[in-house]
């Protein structure tokens, strides 16, 4: 369902972030991605959905190249896929629901959207989504009072709200401490599991990866160095990517 | 040994050297706002003596002055309303992260900071030439103050929001409008509220002496008195105006620690989707009535507003038409504002490092000392300089010592509440690391608080600055030196080529200190 053909990206017009990308990602499948920071991870999830424009090659997702997408099939191409950013990005002022209800904005009208009228089973659908991390009781919490795991089983839930076919993770437990983040990984595994969500998920703690993941991609200096089941990664492999 | 040596010996002359250079700009700024201990002892006297009437106030002259209060306090509620309404839609225009358009955004932004470098009794000054005297002048005149303000407040706080949260919101697909609906307005109502607050302070401020140049309130009638010599009346007056700041700086602070605690609870989806509604119904109609509201308080006719614009197209072909052969008045004029805002700023900073360390709850030798210093410093920054100025009057006479004076002692005031917070918020390890040395609680100050929060007490004397030399200009309208004096002079005089001069040259001068400000800013921290 998502493929890479050639992608490179650079921000400067010089340094490549990423460098010469091909990469198939089928239905369903959980995938990792690690690397060391300044590898490429980050920016290969956001040319996705192209937060960030690769400077050549081409990106499909279910069969179409969204390197050509004018702006009205972007924001639709965007509502087909989540995206779990590692400083959770939930808007603190507003109340739980309302970030949750974020996550339909890609369906509605400006007009709607702008009044605030979201129906009935938008509402039941955040209400669900918060149930299914754990959160049905802070649905009228302001986001601010959450700690740090709760933030982010909330922004999942925005993302869940959003029905994606597809979600990306960008370092989702890189701030969270270890108990806190096996049960925010533990809820994109039930994801995964039970609504065959494809999931791409940017890790830098390789046991946590090889815990989860069914495949594991690592990049080094924006070139895939490996790519295969969680394991057949050796230790020489790691070796080389953290060197 | 010999470089440590060498360092020792290099420091001690690099101190001296800076204590004498430092000694040496205070005597030149001295001399150039004329300073002298001998007229300030001489002057002291009358000025214990107005003091001592505020406590036999004559209350006779009450309700005059309550009339020309409530006038002041409206000026203030109304213009600080408009200012900060009008100013929400050109925020987010102007915020350079979200708007629409980079080049409107720079655009608006030069055109916005040419403005606010205008302060508010010259606006006022010009107005009153343009719609005739009264409130109506001092309204608008406060009013674009007060938008510049909560622009330049609302526009700090959507910058600060990080691209990762637009892009958060941007990701689920939503376009541009929901974007500002759901990442940059949630927060805007709740600051707005207390935009208005900060606004409203400083309004208050303003609005009391906008009636020095016929603009309405309270200052009208205290520039009759200063004029008449009526220094009886004019401690009621101030009195009154001690008292009446207190109150609406308190109210606004009580407001403003309530607004930040409080927030609805909801119990079910159905009240909060009610609750929805109703604020989607009811924010647009409470928004249109207190517009209708305020502009029902701007009281002019229809007719004169329109002969106001039309004049006030003449005097703005006739100002940008500008009179060079006036510079050297204009040199003269920002010089002398330059050197007492230079002036009230070193010595305001030096006053308020003793006062802040004596104030701060962390720092002072005892806790009464510590609210002795803060009520002293609290109604130094009560108010604003040019009345202080006209206290100085009595004693030294009109001239720009009495200015600097004043300015210093404002200066003083905000300064040290400024730094005494700074110095509160600092974390105790700072000090403890020193205190558990076995040194006083002076020196952990000293070598451990002081060190620490250096920087950001430079960075807040240079914030100062600005303020000042904007204050400077407008000393000289009541003749407390500086160019304010020429330039409302040529206001007065309809002579709008040098007027025209005059504010470009003041504007210049006061975007390059804060150019400069800025430049050191950097530097410092």
């Amino acid at each position: 369902m998502l493929k890479f053909e050639n992608t490179r990206v650079s921000y400067d017009g010089k340094a490549l972030a990423l460098d010469d990308i091909n990469l198939v990602v089928e239905q369903g499948e959980f995938v990792g991605i690690i690397g060391s920071s300044g590898s490429g991870k980050s920016t290969l999830l956001k040319t996705i959905n192209l937060l960030v424009r690769p400077s050549s090659g081409k990106i499909y997702f279910d069969g179409k190249d969204i390197t050509k997408l004018n702006n009205k099939e972007l924001r639709s191409l965007r509502r087909n896929i989540g995206f779990v950013f590692q400083d959770y990005n939930l808007v603190d002022r507003s109340l739980v629901l309302d970030n949750v209800l974020i996550g339909r904005l890609g369906y509605k009208s400006s007009f709607k959207s702008f009044f605030g009228i979201f129906t009935d089973e938008e509402y039941e659908s955040a209400t669900t989504a918060l149930k299914q991390v754990g959160l049905g009781e802070k649905i009228f919490e302001r986001a601010d009072q959450l700690s740090g795991g709760q933030k982010q089983r909330v922004a999942i839930a925005k993302t869940l709200c959003q029905r994606p076919k597809i979600i990306l993770a960008d370092e989702p437990v890189a701030s969270l401490d270890i108990s806190t983040s096996q049960t925010v990984m533990d809820y994109f595994k039930k994801v995964n599991e039970k609504k065959n969500m494809t999931i791409l998920i940017n890790l830098h703690d390789v046991n946590l990866a090889k815990k989860y993941c069914h495949r594991i991609v690592a990049l080094r200096k924006g070139k895939i160095i490996f790519d295969g089941k969680a394991g057949d990664l050796s230790d020489e492999i790691l070796k080389t990517i953290y060197d | 040994m010999k470089s440590l040596r060498q360092y020792m010996i290099n420091k001690k002359r690099y101190t001296l050297g800076y204590l004498l250079g430092f000694i040496l700009i205070l005597i030149f700024l001295g001399f150039k706002v004329n300073f002298s201990f001998i007229n300030l002892y001489e002057g002291f006297p009358d000025m214990l003596n107005l003091f001592r009437r505020m406590f036999d106030p004559n209350l006779s002259y009450g309700k005059e002055v309550f009339e020309k209060l409530m006038d002041t306090i409206e000026i203030a509620l109304v213009s600080s309303s408009l200012g900060t309404i009008l100013a929400i839609p050109f925020s987010l225009l102007i915020s350079i992260n979200i708007a629409p358009s980079k080049s409107i955004s720079k655009i608006l932004t030069a055109i916005f900071s040419f403005f606010r470098t205008i302060p508010s009794l010259i606006w006022a000054a010009i107005l009153v030439s343009v719609f005739g005297i009264g409130k109506f002048s001092g309204i608008v005149a406060l009013t674009i103050i007060a938008f510049l303000m909560s622009l330049k407040l609302f526009r700090e706080y959507i910058e600060s929001i990080r691209e990762n949260q637009l892009n958060s919101v941007r990701s689920v697909g939503s376009n541009s409008v929901q974007v500002l609906r759901y990442c940059v307005l949630p927060h805007m109502m709740e600051l707005s509220i207390s935009v208005f607050f900060i606004v409203l302070e400083t309004g208050i401020r303003s609005a009391t002496i906008l009636g020095l140049v016929g603009a309405g309130g309270i200052g009208q009638i205290m520039w009759r008195d200063l004029n008449h010599l009526r220094y009886d009346n004019l401690s009621t007056l101030i009195l009154i105006l001690f008292i009446t700041i207190l109150i609406i700086d308190l109210v606004s602070l009580f407001l403003r620690s309530i607004l930040q605690r409080s927030s609805i609870k909801f119990k079910s989806i159905k009240s909060y989707r009610r609750f929805q509604t109703l604020k989607i119904i009811c924010t647009p109609i409470a928004l249109l009535g207190l517009l209708i509201l305020l502009f029902n308080s701007l009281s002019i006719s229809y007719d004169r507003f329109q002969r106001g614009i039309k004049q006030g197209e003449v005097i703005v072909k006739r100002m940008a038409n500008i009179d060079i052969s006036y510079y050297p008045k204009l040199i003269e004029g920002i010089g002398e504002s330059f050197y007492i805002a230079i002036f009230a700023t070193i010595i305001g900073s030096i006053f308020a490092l003793v006062l802040s360390y004596l104030s701060a709850y962390n720092t002072a030798p005892n806790k009464p000392i510590s609210i002795i210093s803060k009520v002293i410093t609290n109604t130094f920054r009560t108010f604003p300089p040019i009345i202080t100025a006209i206290i100085f009057f009595r004693g030294i006479g009109p001239g720009p010592l009495a200015g600097a004076m004043a300015l210093s002692i404002y200066t003083t005031g905000v300064l040290t509440k400024m730094y005494s917070e700074v110095l509160e918020s600092a974390k105790g390890n700072i000090q403890n690391s020193i205190i558990v040395t076995g040194a006083t609680n002076f020196q952990s100050y000293s070598h451990g608080l002081l060190p620490y929060t250096f920087p950001t007490f430079i960075s807040l004397a240079l914030y100062r600055l600005e303020s000042n030399i904007r204050n400077s200009t407008i000393l000289g309208i009541i003749g407390a030196g500086g160019i304010g004096t020429i330039l409302s002079m040529n206001i007065t005089w309809r002579n709008w080529e040098q007027v025209g001069l005059l504010l470009l040259g003041t504007s210049l001068m006061i975007i390059i200190i804060d150019k400069i400000s800025d430049y050191l800013r950097k530097l410092f921290s």
